[in-house]
């Protein structure tokens, strides 16, 4: 078992008062806490610090705790063993909490009879309660691909089990998931009673999961409307001209009036994310000319210039 | 650590955000809380129901909204927040969000241009 230091984990010394664990706890708890913080391990590492207030907080804790940190074993590769015969004066119980899980070392010192599971029947958490067990909440990162597909996703993550005696322990829930086809960015998929298991008989939590979309090199989705710029020449524009653009189900042909405008939006009905009613997709004409032209293109320019000297596109500017 | 479980395969999932479902009762069984706290946070503009607002018996909330009261009462419990502070923060972490997400996009766009 390794060894928690539960001062360094805080970033205190091991003088510090009262005050300053509870204000060390408080500005870390804050940062890792995960439904806040983006970094990879915050749910670890504000379970860390969690347990380490509930030891340093407590003044017979935290003595037992320094007691333990000068008289436990410390095996040559740091591992810890707490002396033979140790039993904690502290009756330490927990109230059942989905997602709060102390560490073995924690166990070992303060859980009952050193089990490394955890009782909480106690405090009027009897047998006879009912309760439904938590929802769980999570996020899958989808590509667009994959959304307007439809796709099967395989799904880990932890979920508390109570045993007939009201042992929590945490096992790894394995799921195979088939996404429908047009799902869309927030959007919410519930899978009935995949959560946490009920306590006492009661029903199980459902598992909700939260759609997210991956950027897409080509194309924007809001909502279910797809949105995809498509670059075209001033003469295509000025011409008109049928071409042929991506969407998701496939190329597409469309056609260019003449005349058409920079930011002019093209509508692809029922070509966005499938649904009752489809979205549609958009295509957003982007105006585009070579870096470079050639003499006979310049001089084929300046005829043009010629030809159109009464059009002022800086009209409205005042100028 | 824990037994070996075989995966679970579920083909049949339920897009739920197309209307709001979830009554105040339904709400405060899934929170494990009691009507009180859950009125008081939408009086915060933690989450806005549908249907009249005068009337909290015909509310019905989204599954959004349900997984936002969700997080909100696990904020309120760990960094012990009272209501007005949990709402701003709440409000603060949707803004952070949503500048992410079009940190994301710019930076994408950015890419995209530099290829070009």
């Amino acid at each position: 078992m390794e060894f928690k230091d539960y001062y360094k984990i805080l970033g205190i010394k091991d003088n510090a008062t009262t005050e300053d664990i509870k204000k060390a706890y408080r500005k870390l708890a804050r940062k890792y806490h995960p439904d806040v913080s983006k970094e990879d391990n915050a749910e670890s590492q504000f379970k860390e610090i969690g347990e380490a207030y509930e030891v340093l907080k407590d003044p017979e804790k935290r003595a037992e705790y320094d007691q333990l940190k000068q008289l436990g074993a410390r095996g040559r590769d740091g591992s810890f063993q707490p002396p033979p015969g140790w039993q904690s004066a502290n009756h330490f119980h927990e109230a059942f909490s989905g997602d709060s899980q102390f560490s073995d070392f924690f166990e070992a010192i303060f859980g009952q009879h050193g089990s490394a599971r955890r009782h909480y029947s106690s405090q009027g958490f009897q047998q006879t309660i009912k309760m439904r067990g938590d929802d769980i909440h999570h996020r899958i990162a989808l590509f667009l691909e994959e959304a307007y597909q439809g796709c099967q996703r395989t799904l880990q993550f932890q979920v508390p089990e109570a045993d007939n005696q009201g042992l929590i322990t945490h096992r790894t829930k394995t799921l195979n998931v088939k996404i429908p086809a047009g799902v869309t960015q927030n959007q919410h998929i519930r899978l009935k009673g995949q959560g946490a298991p009920g306590i006492g008989g009661g029903p199980s939590g459902d598992l909700f999961l939260e759609i997210e979309l991956a950027p897409h090199p080509l194309f924007h989705a809001e909502g279910k409307d797809i949105f995809l710029n498509i670059p075209v020449t001033p003469w295509e524009a000025a011409l008109g001209c049928a071409i042929t653009i991506p969407t998701l189900g496939g190329k597409v042909s469309l056609k260019i009036p003449a005349g058409a405008q920079a930011g002019q939006r093209f509508r692809l009905k029922g070509r966005g994310l499938p649904g009752t009613p489809p979205g549609d997709q958009y295509a957003i004409l982007q105006l585009t000319q070579p870096a470079h032209h050639s003499d006979k293109a310049k001089s084929l320019y300046q005829q043009l210039a010629q030809e159109t000297s009464h059009f002022n596109p800086r009209q409205k500017l005042g100028v | 650590m824990s037994p070996h479980h075989p995966p679970i395969t579920i083909s049949d999932v339920e897009v739920i955000d197309a209307s709001p479902r979830f009554s105040l009762i339904e709400i405060c069984a899934r929170c494990g809380v009691d009507q009180t706290l859950i009125i008081a946070m939408v009086s915060y503009g933690i989450v806005e129901p549908h249907n009249d607002y005068h009337i909290p018996e015909q509310w019905r909330f989204m599954a959004g909204d349900l997984i936002r009261l969700q997080k909100a009462l696990r904020l309120k419990r760990d960094l012990s927040l009272n209501l007005s502070g949990l709402a701003f923060a709440l409000d603060l972490l949707d803004e952070v969000n949503s500048l992410r997400q079009d940190i994301n996009q710019l930076q994408h766009y950015i890419k995209t241009m530099q290829q070009d």
